[in-house]
């Protein structure tokens, strides 16, 4: 029988993939009022967590929190559907605190459908997509059943789908996550287009029952007393009010490494089966020991899957041993004796794309309209995927629009620190984010996220009225209680000077101000109540933020001058006919990458990898003799 | 884009009996055979490079003779820029070697910026910052063991020990990036002791590096040194003396130093830059001799080094005293060393009991003098580091000890900051510290440094 391509429908963003990234690539153009089609392979998997059930984390709580401040949905769903609450990193400094929730994948997975069904301009549909192809200006988007939709961009966000792999020791055959159905036609098409592609590794450990732990063996992580939400639109006085489920802690030991050294050849990676990249930050149990030999034990985290299923997550011991060993690893850990696994640990291979190719607002160079965005782009993670999806689906609205693009500055944001890390340096490994990539990091907390990014969710239309004000009331409350602190002395007494002993501070014997005393270590709001009497009724948020503006205010304004300085070499720009190849003191490295990527200015030039600073030096004063 | 051929006058100006004009660009060699003619009637391009051609120098548009000299071409990339250069040796003096260089400018070549020599060689990647940094010394180089610093700092001593710092700061940042990505794992490479045990070493070996710039300085920039004294005292034959010959105008009648000279001289492995100054004296009605007490003051507040002279032959009185005062309050910020001049005759006072600045010398000054001891204690004082001299691990210029000693007050306050628990900052502290470190090596150079490091250099170098 002949396959008919047929004329389905045509649309101004058209999202491919349902994942993380995909749905707020939808969501966010759909509530920019473009009419937007989201597609998926399978309904059953749209916002689905194949590997850890979890939202945030160091770095990624961050992202989540710029999500939320941008008008995204990833902190609503996760708020709504989590299991536990805890900020990571706490007494290490405001630069560092991370959320993580435990998150109900389920559950999670419809919410999110949920909210897609209901939201305008959204059409939510299953189909495969096969081909992708340019055609007057717009892209022709047509299905595996020969549905032809004409877009004016398109995003793609196909996740680890593409032609993806899944591989158990010696077992290998074509699946997506979770042993789904894979895209096998999409990559040819992109390829055909001229698009680049290489082969990335990630990699998932098993599930066990919880009913067969012995957790009088491991030890016990709770959520946090007060826990912390990622949503402004998350009702605080309910929030994890019913209770929070636990997470728990047990380690490797000698004979589990023993059992993993002993057969090494079974396991794919080293027997040479697998031999695309993965992800040096998140590596498996057979890496672990075979790279660090003098480690005794590694940590492990047993996390639940959901509120009603027994399934249990086992964090760090992400494999691909054949089974036999998998479960030979598993019973020979402390607390796991007995356990019985539900779903067995496996590695996945699939395609993605040099994420060079694209400009900071994750559209591809060459191709007007088309954008990438999550895996898709090399990166790793939920949160990573999710922010890429709502800068690309802002991007792609705001073409149809026909407004000015949105980029986020890596000064601005974790978001924007990430897509320059992506489109300038590139990455050789799945992408995952960190505090230590962010040079400005003490600027970029997640308590400022909603300061430092509201105006750009306002501008782009996904920040209504309501919020609006209420976040400028926030701000404005921000700045008089910081103001009020300067201005508010304390005479020496005795109450506040056996306060300030207890507390473990140097007593006064002359006024101090508030803001002095906060500056102390050690001291905060919580411990002056006593003592500031006259302080407002404020808000657990806006005193927290406070404090720590005044707290780093000499650190702040230090990261502010280096941001300052950052803008300038942002505003140099770099013609874009250079011929790198002619400046021979550039080090042949530098050349080659710099006629790749084709930086905009010396600053995005300067955070190439293979351009060292001397190599800038050697632009700068190659510019320099070109002006004379 | 292209670079157009420069040309400049690359020996010193003034008087010296051969001056060198070079000439760098794809040009070069072309515009040298419109001005200069082999003895022999071959061609420029007859003879294989690094050669030296002799004949004549024409104005290309007169067609005259200017000159005679040497002509030695380099191509490209092995010459100092990485570009065709030519050198021309002319007679020196500047009539001719201004002829020479208008010749070449009329045969198309374009007067080369401050520095632009050195600029090229750096963009044609013949030379690193620091080597950069180690040529303009060796330029500016005044006396034998400045050059001898210099070339050793070229060779990259200097770029070691730096290497040395950040490799090992580097670890410790990478230990608490770690620590605080992955909270619930045990990656941390440092327990906070070790960091610590690690950060002090690293300060230590900063602050030696700084150290090393006091000696450094000493010997390549040099020390300013004033002789002080009441009128008459003997000041302009000491500073004679060290200088070797006759400079200032010696005569017996007091005041007659009006003026104040500065000279480099070398006491011993120190550079000295030495004023002579007018004696210090209340009752002079001369108003020009009073403007050059004023200026003897501001000299002495400024110096590092004061000769203080005294004459042991008359009594200790009035201008003395007022001088000994003046040294009282420099006490600390110079190296004071006084000297009795006129030890021959009968004392009139115990130079020992009434001055309190350590080691004395007592002298009669004639040619003969030996001043090998003063010197040792000058050396003594200025030079703390020989090893560092030896070794080349020195500190030669002002911007790389603010480099480092940014680096090491951050290092300081990241110590600080990880004992009180702040492991945020102490992460951004060390990665500054980091920037700051490599930025000594040219490694993040901002524009700024790149303009201070080549606006140092003069036309021609």
């Amino acid at each position: 029988m002949e396959h008919v391509i047929f004329e389905a429908s045509s649309c101004g963003v058209a999202v491919i993939g349902a994942g993380h990234a995909g749905l707020e690539a939808a969501l966010a153009s759909a509530r920019m009022g473009v009419d937007t089609v989201l597609f998926t392979l399978s309904l059953e998997s749209l916002g689905n967590m194949p590997c850890n059930p979890s939202i945030g984390g160091t770095g990624k709580g961050h992202l989540v929190f710029e999500i939320d401040a941008l008008g995204g949905e990833m902190g609503k769903a996760a708020d709504r559907n989590a299991l536990q609450s805890r900020m990571l990193n706490l007494g290490k400094g405001p630069a560092v605190h991370s959320l993580r929730q435990q998150s109900d994948r389920r559950a999670y997975h419809h919410y999110m459908k949920v909210v897609c069904e209901n939201t305008r301009n959204l059409r939510l549909i299953q189909a495969e997509i096969v081909s992708v192809e340019p055609v007057d200006g717009k892209y022709r988007v047509i299905t595996r059943f020969g549905g032809a939709y004409v877009c004016e961009n398109v995003v793609v966000c196909a996740g680890t789908y593409l032609n993806s792999n899944i591989v158990v020791g010696a077992v290998s055959y074509s699946a997506g996550p979770d042993h789904s159905y894979p895209a096998c036609f999409l990559t040819q098409s992109l390829m055909k287009m001229g698009i680049e592609f290489r082969r990335f590794k990630t990699g998932t450990p098993a599930r066990i029952h919880a009913d067969s732990i012995h957790y009088e063996l491991c030890e016990v992580q709770n959520g946090d007393d007060c826990p912390i939400c990622f949503s402004d639109y998350t009702d605080r006085e309910t929030f994890l009010k019913d209770g929070q489920k636990r997470c728990y802690v047990v380690y490797t030991n000698e004979k589990t490494h023993e059992i993993i050294r002993a057969n090494i050849h079974r396991s794919p990676l080293y027997a040479g089966e697998i031999k695309s990249t993965g992800p040096r930050y998140c590596p498996s149990i057979e890496d672990k020991v075979m790279r660090f030999p003098d480690k005794e034990r590694h940590q492990l985290f047993l996390e639940p899957m959901g509120k009603d299923t027994k399934e249990i997550y086992v964090q760090g011991l992400s494999s691909s041993l054949p089974e036999d060993m998998q479960n030979q690893v598993i019973h020979s850990i402390r607390g796991l004796e007995d356990a019985l696994v539900m779903r067995t640990a496996y590695a996945i291979e699939y395609d993605c794309i040099d994420p060079t190719q694209l400009r900071p607002t994750l559209e591809f160079k060459d191709f007007p309209g088309l954008f990438g965005a999550g895996q898709f782009n090399g990166t790793s993670g939920y949160e990573e995927a999710a922010c890429q999806g709502l800068i690309a689906g802002i991007n792609a609205a705001l073409r149809v629009l026909k407004k000015e693009p949105l980029v986020l500055t890596r000064e601005s944001s974790y978001i924007g620190t990430l897509i320059d890390d992506l489109v300038t340096k590139g990455t050789n490994e799945p992408y995952r984010m960190m505090t230590s990539r962010c040079e400005y990091r003490l600027l970029l907390r997640q308590d400022n996220a909603d300061r430092r990014l509201l105006e750009y969710g306002r501008r782009v239309g996904l920040i209504d009225d309501l919020r609006y004000r209420a976040k400028l009331d926030k701000f404005s409350a921000v700045d008089a209680e910081i103001e009020r602190a300067e201005n508010t002395y304390f005479p020496p007494s005795m109450q506040l000077n056996n306060l300030l002993i207890s507390l473990g501070s140097q007593p006064v014997s002359c006024g101090i101000k508030l803001a002095d005393l906060l500056r102390r270590p050690g001291i905060g709001y919580d411990s002056l109540a006593s003592v500031d009497i006259d302080r407002p009724i404020l808000s657990d948020e806006v005193l927290r933020e406070a404090e720590i503006e005044i707290k780093y205010a000499g650190y702040i304004k230090r990261q502010k001058a280096q941001a300052e300085q950052f803008r300038k070499l942002e505003a140099k720009p770099l013609p874009t006919n250079l011929d790198y190849n002619a400046i021979t003191g550039l080090r042949l490295e530098a050349r080659q990458k710099l006629s790749q990527i084709r930086p905009e200015n010396i600053g995005r030039a300067s955070r190439i990898s293979g351009v060292s600073p001397a190599d800038i030096s050697v632009l700068l004063i190659y510019l320099n003799m070109n002006e004379r | 884009m292209y670079f157009s051929t420069i040309a400049a006058v690359s020996t010193p100006r003034g008087k010296g009996g051969v001056a060198v004009i070079r000439i760098s660009g794809t040009d070069a060699v072309n515009i040298a055979s419109r001005i200069f003619r082999p003895k022999n009637r071959k061609k420029i391009k007859d003879f294989s490079s690094r050669v030296q051609i002799y004949g004549d120098i024409i104005s290309n548009e007169k067609d005259e003779v200017i000159d005679d000299g040497l002509l030695t071409y380099f191509l490209a990339p092995s010459s100092f820029t990485g570009e065709d250069i030519v050198e021309i040796s002319c007679h020196g003096g500047e009539v001719v070697t201004g002829m020479v260089l208008s010749a070449v400018l009329a045969a198309g070549a374009v007067m080369a910026q401050p520095g632009e020599f050195s600029r090229r060689a750096f963009v044609n990647g013949k030379m690193s910052l620091t080597a950069a940094e180690g040529i303009a010394d060796l330029l500016d180089a005044k006396t034998e063991e400045a050059a001898l610093l210099s070339s050793k700092t070229s060779r990259g001593k200097l770029s070691e020990a730096i290497k040395e710092i950040s490799d090992s700061v580097l670890s410790c940042a990478s230990s608490l990036w770690a620590y605080l990505d992955y909270p619930e794992e045990d990656l941390q490479a440092f327990s906070d002791d070790e960091l610590c045990t690690l950060l002090d070493q690293n300060i230590e070996a900063c602050q030696k590096l700084i150290d090393s710039f006091s000696t450094g300085k000493a010997v390549n920039s040099g020390v300013s040194a004033v002789i002080v004294g009441k009128p008459n005292v003997g000041k302009s034959t000491f500073f004679n003396l060290l200088l070797g010959e006759e400079r200032a105008i010696v005569t017996s009648i007091p005041g007659t130093t009006r003026d104040v000279i500065e000279y480099p001289v070398k006491a011993g492995k120190v550079l000295l830059n030495l004023s002579d100054t007018a004696g210090v004296r209340l009752d002079t009605g001369d108003p020009v001799e009073r403007i050059g007490i004023e200026k003897a003051l501001t000299v002495l507040s400024e110096a590092e080094l004061v000769f203080a002279l005294f004459d042991l032959s008359r009594p200790f009185e009035e201008d003395d005293r007022r001088i000994l005062s003046y040294l009282e309050d420099k006490e600390g910020s110079a190296k004071i060393i006084p000297i009795f001049s006129k030890a021959d005759l009968e004392p009139e006072f115990d130079g020992d009991t009434t001055l309190d600045f350590g080691k004395t010398f007592k002298f009669s000054f004639s040619k003969d003098t030996d001043l090998s001891e003063l010197f040792a204690e000058v050396e003594r004082y200025f030079i703390s580091d020989h090893g560092a001299l030896r070794d080349g691990r020195i500190l030669t210029n002002a911007r790389q000890k603010a480099q480092i000693m940014k680096a090491c007050e951050l290092l300081c306050t990241a110590r600080e900051q990880i004992l009180n628990g702040a492991k945020d900052l102490a992460s951004l502290s060390l990665e500054e510290a980091l920037a700051a470190i490599l930025e000594t090596d040219g490694k993040s150079a901002g524009e700024m440094i790149l303009d201070q490091v080549f606006s140092r250099f003069c036309v021609g170098k």
